[in-house]
């Protein structure tokens, strides 16, 4: 699997990159911005999310709203923010290539212009109504909040969710809106992938007679932080919810690390499917549990591991901690055998088949040449990316997981219904997330 | 000093050319129907099982079984136990994907291209010879009664079910898929294996296979793989077409007291796939509540931020079905929320009819944007699952946009006025009783408050 391209930095530091593929007659424009939620400061969250969607309201030379004129031409146009970076983009039949860039220029040259007040209330209102349905009217919504809580130091910058919390959501205001575009929206600080039926001279011109004249902006800082617990967490979130949910969370190291492959594939190991050890041990031998999940979830500065099971009716946590804890001692004794590693590792070297089927939108070819060229420097990086599951051994993954899940401590946050307290693990203390 | 012309947008080159993919058809000595569609695109191969008959075709006292029944085909099949199917498909790289809609089960085993032979046996495998053991049944049984039970705490989930049980009733479209507890604890194997015998028939299915294979090679593949099918009697297998019930304009509040937000659905049984109508009605629904930049999308996002989106849309299907409008809204904008939304249903059939712009601007929106659904092997297997399902022409790809583009205005409202009742459209309000009924009441909108066994 390879993906071809063509880069080059424009004078005012945004990266390009080009990929053609004349399969469909659309072209994929994905530009990222290396900012995200963890950019933000305490008691100022939600804001780099709530600012992605205000570049959506128009800039100065299209004030009215993006949706329309791409869609018109028959394109797809969306976005998304998590704690790393923010990303845009667009599919569009490949004749509207020039209108997308023409926009995306428009917004990260000329955005201020067109921001009001008045857009900025109506928008604010918006992502309050995406913050309750999706976090508090949702079961479990509010588990992830808690749990970067509780992993993290309060002014570190994982501590908060990208979606922010309400009361910092309400009090910020466009001033704060016009600062943040300039300090991180601008060309050195994005990076730009085109791919799809689109020639690649072209395209770089297109590239450098748009965005070339945007002034580069100030230097961003990054922030890095170590993370690392003090001691395990035990506590209890009350919710609207039928059955009881365990979730455990342990720091581990970030995207790309050696590590952070070798907790994929444990993950796959214990949960994906009717083979895996927790889903064998809690659903299919026991019935503890109604569902179980694991997870490697990669960022740039640290990741998460997460384990999450829901009890069965008339099952307890306990039952379920006892059993998880078992499996993870047994994993990290002996690590995986030779079966359960050709199965991740089959599994894995496919899913760099599969990621990359599509020319762009919400992952495909140009984001996934975005996300490299951003968190790594190389849009080329998926060989290496790769290699790191060629390289992982039953040791190398018994090495992470008793490294990161037995000699660390973790958090294990119990979710109960509203009244039930005592169904939480034994000792756990009743949190409240912002 | 500026090299870029900013006044106005650029306009769009020339269209390019697109091939839609061709369609090869063939039949096997069972009775099966093979369609098969060449793309290079990616070394990848989606094989598609449709078998005709999905939820519809749930006996009236057995809601779910279409669904229990597909839920049990991956826990053990031809020689293979439950993890001994995990196991291959891990090996191969693929993914396995059984879905149950409501006029069929369709069961999907994407694969890396080199590993499609032992892809196309599994599937094989899967849809004719699975083991529905008694203690799989069982255990199956506990993991659908504990998935009914978390679904009673999800609201959307909740409206879902309010809507679908109030305009459909009794109709075979008027239960979910999953059932219901006392139907799941009653289903007995002999129902499961029953289903199985007589619904998963060769003559009732199609299998679509799509990607990185030729077609000699496709139907070498469905011979090996389905060549032992034969046919068998047909009784039971498709949906019990019954004609839908006309509905009648309300309101339904589903008490969730304390939520944060509201979930709304309105709709109202609407049109079948079959019908003349169908470009009509997708550029109609574009319109109001399609897309991002829809009528009702503007109004309550946009305009007013009581929500973070709305959406419309006709669930086309054999026989008649729903057309509705879904969003979740800040609960002390629901009332207004659910008079915007019917007004801006009355409005688009009477006050303010779809204008000349907005239905060249919908043509250009859906029909621009076609070529997008033919990127990957998952996608065009899918959509040719679906032309068979509903006995769609090979020509529907080539003439898809032909079609959109010869819809009038006159049709548009024609289409509407056939198909959506804006007085017959029913309201589902899942919501904080005591914040949501004072204000409906303010706004003249009278509602019934929902039953519990209507949830």
């Amino acid at each position: 699997m390879d993906i071809p391209y063509t880069t080059h930095t424009l004078a005012n530091g945004l990266d390009v990159v080009v990929h053609e593929d004349r399969h469909i007659p659309m072209a994929a424009v994905s530009v990222w911005y290396h900012v995200g939620s963890r950019h933000e400061q305490p008691g100022r969250t939600g804001f780099a999310h709530l600012f992605e969607h205000l570049m959506f309201k128009g800039s100065a030379h299209h004030p009215a709203g993006y949706f329309e004129a791409l869609q018109e031409a028959g394109g797809l146009v969306n976005g998304s923010t998590n704690t790393d970076r923010t990303n845009y983009w667009e599919v569009v039949p490949s004749q509207s290539l020039e209108l997308a860039l023409w926009m995306e220029s428009d917004r990260m040259g000329h955005l201020l212009p067109a921001l009001s007040e008045e857009k900025f209330t109506t928008e604010r209102e918006v992502v309050l109504n995406e913050r309750r349905q999706n976090y508090e009217n949702r079961p479990y919504g509010l588990s992830s909040v808690a749990l970067a809580e509780a992993l993290f130091a309060p002014d570190h910058p994982y501590s908060w969710v990208t979606i922010g919390a309400p009361a910092d959501l309400v009090a910020s205001s466009v001033d704060d809106a016009r600062e943040f575009f300039r300090r991180f929206y601008h060309p050195s600080n994005a990076s730009i992938a085109i791919a799809g039926d689109v020639d690649t001279d072209a395209t770089l011109a297109l590239v450098e007679r748009y965005f070339g004249e945007i002034a580069s902006g100030p230097a961003v800082v990054h922030p890095r932080r170590d993370a690392a617990l003090a001691a395990p967490a035990r506590l209890v979130l009350e919710d609207r919810v039928e059955l009881p949910r365990l979730s455990l969370a342990w720091h581990t190291p970030a995207m790309f690390h050696d590590d952070d492959a070798a907790m994929d594939i444990a993950a796959d190991v214990l949960s994906n499917g009717k083979t895996s050890r927790l889903y064998r041990a809690l659903v299919y031998e026991t019935r503890l549990a109604a569902d179980v999940s694991a997870l490697q979830a990669s960022r740039e500065m640290s990741s998460v591991f997460h384990i999450s099971a829901t009890a069965a009716p008339g099952q307890s946590l306990a039952a379920i901690a006892e059993v998880v804890e078992r499996t993870l001692d047994d994993l990290a004794a002996t690590g995986p055998t030779t079966d359960e590693l050709e199965r991740a590792t089959a599994r894995a070297e496919a899913q760099f088949v599969y990621r990359v089927q599509t020319i762009g939108g919400f992952g495909g070819k140009s984001d996934q040449l975005n996300a490299y060229n951003v968190f790594t420097g190389s849009p080329g990086f998926i060989h290496a990316d790769r290699a790191r599951y060629a390289r992982a051994t039953a040791a190398s993954v018994a090495a992470a997981v008793r490294r990161w899940l037995r000699e660390a401590p973790g958090v294990a946050l119990s979710v109960v219904p509203r009244g039930h307290l005592p169904l939480g693990l034994p000792g756990a203390v009743p949190v409240h997330p912002a | 000093m500026s090299r870029v012309d900013r006044s106005k947008l650029p306009a769009p080159g020339a269209p390019r050319p697109f091939r839609f993919p061709t369609i090869e058809r063939a039949q096997l000595a069972g009775g099966l129907d093979v369609r098969v569609i060449t793309q290079r695109a990616a070394p990848i191969v989606s094989l598609t099982a449709l078998v005709r008959g999905g939820s519809s075709a749930d006996p009236a006292d057995r809601p779910g079984l279409a669904a229990f029944t597909a839920d049990l085909l991956d826990d053990g099949a031809g020689t293979l136990d439950g993890p001994g199917l995990a196991d291959v498909l891990a090996r191969i790289g693929a993914e396995a994907d059984i879905e149950v809609w409501p006029d069929a089960t369709v069961v999907t085993i994407t694969t890396l291209a080199r590993h499609v032979s032992r892809a196309a046996s599994l599937l094989a495998d899967l849809v004719m010879r699975p083991r529905l053991a008694t203690d799989d049944i069982e255990r199956v049984r506990g993991l659908r009664l504990d998935r009914l039970r978390q679904m009673r705490a999800q609201a959307a989930s909740l409206a879902d079910r309010a809507l679908t049980r109030a305009i459909f009733g009794r109709h075979p479209y008027g239960h979910p898929g999953i059932g219901d507890p006392d139907a799941v604890r009653a289903t007995t194997a002999d129902d499961i294996r029953g289903f199985h015998a007589h619904g998963y028939q060769a003559r009732a299915t199609t299998l679509v296979v799509a990607g990185d294979l030729d077609t000699a090679e496709a139907i070498a593949l469905a011979e090996a793989a389905f060549g032992a099918w034969v046919p068998g009697p047909m009784n039971g297998a498709g949906p019990r077409v019954v004609g839908a019930p006309e509905g009648r304009g309300r309101v339904l509040v589903v008490a969730r007291p304390g939520a944060s937000q509201s979930e709304l659905r309105v709709g109202q049984v609407s049109a079948a796939r079959s019908t003349p109508d169908y470009h009509a009605l997708i550029l109609w629904n574009a319109v109001l509540g399609g897309q991002f930049v829809s009528r009702l999308n503007l109004n309550l996002r946009q305009e007013k931020g009581y929500t973070y989106g709305v959406r419309s849309g006709f669930d086309f299907r054999r026989d008649r079905g729903p057309f509705s409008i879904h969003t979740s809204v800040q609960t002390t904008a629901t009332a207004d929320a659910t008079s915007e939304i019917l007004r801006e249903v009355r409005d688009l059939q009477s006050t303010r009819p779809v204008t000349p712009e907005e239905l060249a601007r919908a043509k250009a929106a859906v029909g621009l944007g076609y070529p997008r659904g033919f990127e990957t092997a998952q996608q065009v297997a899918r959509a040719v699952a679906q032309m068979s399902l509903h006995d769609i022409g090979p020509d529907h790809f080539e003439q898809f946009v032909p079609r959109l583009n010869a819809v009038t205005l006159d049709d548009v409202a024609a289409a509407a006025a056939r198909h959506v009742r804006p007085d017959r459209l029913t309201a589902v309000v899942v919501g904080d009783p005591a914040t949501v009924e004072p204000q409906l009441t303010a706004r003249g909108l009278a509602y019934d408050v929902a039953a519990e066994e209507l949830v």
